[in-house]
């Protein structure tokens, strides 16, 4: 024992002098980094296991609260997968993904290419596209209600001064989702178009030029050059706008609560209908997860094909 | 790319820019007008671009009601502490994780990213389970303030951006005796203004547009911001005018912030890419 404990006291020391080195040469990255990593475990990561876990489980409004709740085992899963109003959700998302997302971009692409001049005056029509961007979507979700109202409307007085009778807009299962879609395209088109700027101007004058020299015209400069060289761009813009369309909520809850019939019901409006207003939050975590699985295979797709980038050199 | 164009070319180019500018101006002009429009008139009115007279009824209505004055006061206490909070914290990770050396640091920093590609719908339940039974966040502003100190999506930026700073500058102020925080708050941080007023405009407009977590965890109206509150009178009611005023009172703020920041909205979409 006596030959042990100075030893011991000799190692204390050696390790406190060991700690102190680290904590000199650390001390900014550990006051730093371990209350966020905590907050990040508590906030971001936990909540994500939790998701599944909830999806295994008959989560409602009471019963998590006080302990009666159970695991369902793939009860939700099974659920989900032969529900008719998941898969009409999945239809109208879908239907919402091709309403918007060829018109956003071609919209967005288009501003981008006709502003991409330098001339006087056009950065103030840049600032307007790019108003709604910037906007809340509730606030023009509330215009949009506005303009498109059945009774006495903007758009409805218009059609009544030239002699037609009043459209029942919100009411119509075929008119509510291009209607929607077409907010979406007015609070895109102007990111887009920024995005798009961006990228236009990476590509070195030189190339047209030399096109211009070739006797090519606009269009040919344009289909030949320009689309090839933004690809990387355009794509990726694509992804993101695909990503966006099935995450679409907050204008719909405004607007039509998902009616007329489930017309409008998207799937985050699926996960919020079922899991906040009915209660069934087992359920909603699982469609929730289904939805990170679409997203998963589009991001996944994405890197495939961004693989192959552009260089300009 | 200046390519000469004919004069008809010049007008048809012209012409076709101010149809669309006017077509993207329209319903801003229509909430202007439509929140000077009594309600009673709006909707039979003969002329529905203006209203017959000018009313100033819903503006009165609006800033008399003390619950509407409290959405104002919370839109900018959800939209301001978390720029607060974030210009910090998102800088001080975002620094350490591209220039402090040190075991696990990049492990730390793909766990941290990793979790950008999980779409926020996934934690909606687990969320609601945890603020309302562990965390008691029901009704109170900790529900958006608490998440929201810092994002994972800020931090990547302010990496990208603190990685490209020169290691000569940093190392001249620790030789000088300079401790690490230190460094930071005095060579660091004024090295990135540019970023750090990107990143704050971007948080303002997330959180000043926040709708789902306020609809979520806000019982009372009162604890409503614009978003919610002008949401759910665009829901209930069919008073249009009200609710053009409150669209208006909602997007005036951004609105300021736009005309004298603009530089900053479109270097911060090129930067990190479009919002959904």
């Amino acid at each position: 024992m006596k030959t042990i404990i100075p030893d011991a006291k000799k190692m204390n020391k050696t390790l406190s002098r060991k700690l102190l080195k680290i904590w000199k040469k650390n001390y900014m990255a550990i006051i730093v980094l371990v209350p966020v990593t905590a907050h990040f475990l508590v906030f971001v990561f936990f909540p994500v296991l939790f998701g599944l876990f909830s999806s295994f489980t008959n989560f409602s409004f009471r019963n998590f609260a006080n302990g009666t709740w159970r695991f369902v085992g793939l009860e939700n899963w099974i659920d989900v997968l032969s529900d008719s109003n998941f898969w009409q959700s999945m239809i109208v998302t879908l239907k919402y993904t091709i309403l918007y997302v060829p018109a956003v971009m071609v919209l967005g692409l288009f501003f981008a290419y006709i502003l991409s001049r330098e001339l006087k005056g056009i950065r103030f029509f840049r600032s307007v596209f790019f108003l709604p961007s910037i906007t809340s979507g509730i606030v023009l979700a509330a215009v949009w209600k506005y303009l498109f109202a059945g009774k006495g409307g903007v758009f409805n007085a218009i059609i009544e001064k030239i002699g037609f009778g009043p459209i029942n807009f919100w009411g119509d299962g075929t008119t509510v989702l291009p209607i929607i879609a077409a907010l979406g395209v007015y609070m895109g088109a102007g990111s887009l178009m920024v995005y798009f700027l961006g990228g236009l101007k990476g590509i070195p004058t030189s190339f047209y030029e030399s096109a211009l020299i070739d006797g090519a015209g606009k269009w040919r400069i344009f289909k030949s050059i320009t689309l090839p060289l933004l690809k990387p761009t355009i794509l990726y813009a694509l992804i993101l706008s695909t990503i966006g369309s099935f995450q679409v909520f907050d204008v719909i809850n405004i607007l039509t609560l998902g009616g007329p019939a489930g017309e409008s019901t998207t799937i985050v409006y699926l996960i919020y209908n079922n899991g906040f207003k009915l209660g069934q939050l087992g359920y909603a975590a699982a469609v929730s997860y289904v939805l990170f699985i679409i997203i998963a295979i589009i991001t996944f797709i994405q890197y495939k094909f961004l693989g192959t980038g552009v260089s300009y050199e | 790319m200046n390519t000469k164009m004919t004069k008809l070319g010049t007008i048809i180019f012209w012409s076709g820019l101010i149809i669309f500018a006017g077509m993207f101006i329209f319903p801003f002009i229509m909430m202007i007008t439509g929140s000077f429009s009594d309600t009673r008139e709006i909707i039979p009115r003969k002329n529905f671009w203006i209203p017959e007279y000018i009313y100033f009824g819903n503006y009165k209505n609006f800033f008399a009601n003390s619950k509407s004055i409290s959405w104002v006061k919370n839109s900018f206490v959800y939209a301001v502490i978390p720029v607060i909070t974030g210009t910090f914290i998102n800088t001080l990770v975002g620094y350490v994780l591209a220039k402090k050396k040190f075991k696990g640091r990049n492990f730390l920093f793909l766990f941290f990213i990793s979790m950008m590609l999980v779409p926020g719908q996934v934690s909606l339940v687990p969320n609601y389970v945890m603020y309302t039974t562990v965390f008691n966040f029901t009704d109170s502003y900790a529900a958006i303030l608490v998440p929201g100190l810092w994002s994972i999506s800020n931090m990547f930026l302010m990496r990208q951006y603190a990685s490209t700073l020169p290691d000569s500058m940093i190392e001249a102020a620790v030789i000088d005796g300079s401790g690490d925080f230190k460094t930071f708050f005095k060579i660091v941080f004024p090295m990135l203004k540019t970023p750090i007023a990107v990143m704050g405009i971007f948080a303002f407009l997330a959180y000043w547009n926040i709708y789902l977590p306020v609809l979520i965890y806000m019982n009372d109206p009162g604890m409503y911001n614009l978003t919610v509150g002008v949401g759910t009178m665009v829901q209930l009611d069919g008073n249009y005018g009200m609710q053009m005023l409150g669209a208006v009172v909602c997007l005036v703020p951004v609105f300021i912030l736009y005309v004298f920041c603009q530089r900053y909205f479109v270097e911060g979409i090129s930067l990190s890419g479009i919002k959904g």
